[in-house]
């Protein structure tokens, strides 16, 4: 356990020795809220509202929205396909093998150090920013609650798919393709960018079937309290289960991954 | 124009190079093109709820973006790697061996890589591109079509403009990759500014892409142009701009950032 926590620090004061990126993370990130926003504002001028699946959906609810979607982004985005990719590649991996310690764990651990830092570094200040320039939508504490939960829920869901993700690169070489598909993935079928309320029925339906919206738009809509209690704890249980599924798969992946490691010079 | 033949053939090698791994080089493309399509889905889905965003119809916004998308498509093919490795080129003095062959610098660093995937963008945006031409029924005329070319060849100018003065910065500061990509990911940055017309953003966002920073003219001019909009801002004229804002814009970056970035490099030694 002391072991993860220096991982957990280490990646901490790695991610603070780079300045220079915050600042321009930040710009980015407050950049592209700014844009957002002023995208669903434009779209809402002369509609006051818009009826959907889960009913009429307001200007105010885009806002938030738009916030709380960028606010997750800031920590739940991780870098894990690349990070096993270079490892891999490098041949570092056989290193990390030898190690008397847990891969997944040591992943996991540095993860939750890069997330202290999003969160302290980039999030409070992002919200604190939105709250004041463009206004919140705050729902009672039972959805703040369920928010959390979820929340937790998406980030474990998203660690252990980015590593399954991560392992394919034993098998396949070109796996830059695989992270660049799947952050383009997560911002169109999660409903990280546009919230899946406003999909067809059809695209819907194929979208609730994949495990990717458990990870934006289920939280997202149980912030703005779009469903009532009792189907928050039923997205809750989805997410629970989509999860136990992906332990199953990680086990049968990385059992093969490790028969497969093939270094490369030294 | 001896440069230019020896870009191409450069070019011409070293994609032949690449496409001898088949599956990769296709595989590349076949990712970027589905990845491009995530920012059309989204505009499609919008408006599947909303008719029109600040008068502009789905078709006109199609149009607005894939004119964005072609023209940073090949900017990026060319610009885009030699501007994000120059950094790192600086700093372990590799770009020594630039300056010391006999061709223009400029045309050797460019020459020294390019992006295949974005390849994949100029094809998918000019099938979109003519598909929503299609869709839009407007009028043709000779002048419209020829000037057309000039509206890209304009736009590639400011896109790759953008690319060399922050590329550029690489003389100056330690950090550049992070504002070259600033002002040219499709998903992150300044090019966000431009998937919907900038008429809906303050007025001061849009005087700043219009005239310090003239992003506005690679697609919301020409746009208006092009779809005979009656209201233009600022002045109607700026409708015509794009191709002499681009060449302004280049012989900008080219010989007051580029050309002084050089004079100012000191060799790492290393």
């Amino acid at each position: 356990m002391r072991v993860y926590l220096c991982f957990l620090q280490n990646a901490f004061q790695t991610a603070i020795a780079y300045r220079a990126n915050i600042f321009f993370e930040f710009v980015n990130k407050i950049m592209a809220l700014f844009i957002e926003v002023t995208i669903w504002r434009a779209l809402y001028h002369g509609v006051s509202e818009v009826s959907t699946s889960v009913g009429a959906v307001s200007l105010r609810d885009m806002v938030t929205y738009a916030i709380i979607s960028t606010g997750l982004s800031v920590f739940i985005a991780n870098a894990n396909i690349s990070k096993i990719n270079v490892k891999i590649n490098t041949g570092q991996i056989a290193i990390d093998l030898i190690r008397p310690i847990n891969f997944k764990t040591y992943l996991f651990s540095e993860m939750l150090g890069q997330m202290l830092y999003d969160i302290f570094i980039k999030l409070i200040p992002l919200t604190i920013i939105s709250v004041f320039l463009f206004g919140i939508y705050f729902p009672g504490p039972l959805s703040v609650l369920f928010f959390g939960i979820s929340v937790v829920n998406a980030v474990l869901l998203n660690f252990i798919i980015t590593y399954i993700i991560g392992l394919l690169a034993f098998w396949y070489t070109q796996a830059w393709q695989l992270d660049y598909l799947y952050q383009y993935v997560i911002i169109f079928l999660s409903g990280a960018w546009i919230p899946l309320w406003f999909f067809p029925d059809t695209l819907r339906a194929i979208i609730d079937f994949l495990p990717f919206h458990l990870i934006y738009y289920v939280p997202l809509t149980i912030y703005l309290h779009k469903v009532s209690y009792n189907t928050c704890l039923l997205l809750i249980l989805k997410q629970l289960i989509w999860l136990l599924i992906f332990v199953i798969i990680e086990k049968a992946v990385w059992r093969r991954a490790v028969q497969k490691v093939v270094v490369q010079g030294g | 124009m001896n440069t230019l033949n020896l870009y191409l053939r450069i070019v011409l090698v070293r994609l032949q190079a690449r496409m001898e791994y088949k599956f990769n080089f296709f595989s590349d493309l076949l990712v970027t093109v589905v990845t491009s399509l995530v920012t059309y889905g989204g505009i499609w889905v919008m408006f599947k709820n909303f008719d029109t965003i600040n008068g502009w119809t789905y078709y006109e916004v199609v149009l607005l973006y894939t004119l964005n998308f072609i023209v940073a498509g090949i900017a990026g093919f060319v610009f885009y790697a030699p501007m994000m490795n120059l950094e790192e080129m600086i700093q372990t003095g590799s770009f020594d061996s630039i300056l010391v062959r006999p061709i223009n610098p400029f045309m050797n660093l460019i020459s020294t890589s390019f992006t295949h995937t974005h390849l994949a963008h100029v094809v998918t945006g000019t099938i979109v591109f003519f598909y929503t031409l299609n869709k839009l029924d407007i009028a043709w005329t000779f002048a419209k079509a020829v000037f057309l070319i000039f509206i890209i060849i304009g736009g590639v100018l400011i896109q790759a403009s953008m690319l060399i003065i922050t590329g550029s910065l690489g003389f100056w500061i330690i950090k550049s990759t992070a504002v070259v990509d600033l002002s040219v990911n499709p998903r992150s940055g300044i090019r966000r500014f431009l998937t919907f017309p900038i008429s809906i953003f303050e007025k001061w966002v849009q005087l700043i892409l219009t005239f310090i920073l003239p992003y506005a003219f690679i697609n919301y001019y020409p746009s208006c142009y092009l779809l005979n909009k009656s209201i233009v801002l600022f002045h109607p004229a700026l409708k015509y701009g794009t191709p002499i804002v681009g060449i302004l814009f280049f012989l900008f970056a080219y010989f007051l950032v580029w050309k002084n970035g050089l004079k100012n490099y000191k060799s790492t030694g290393s």
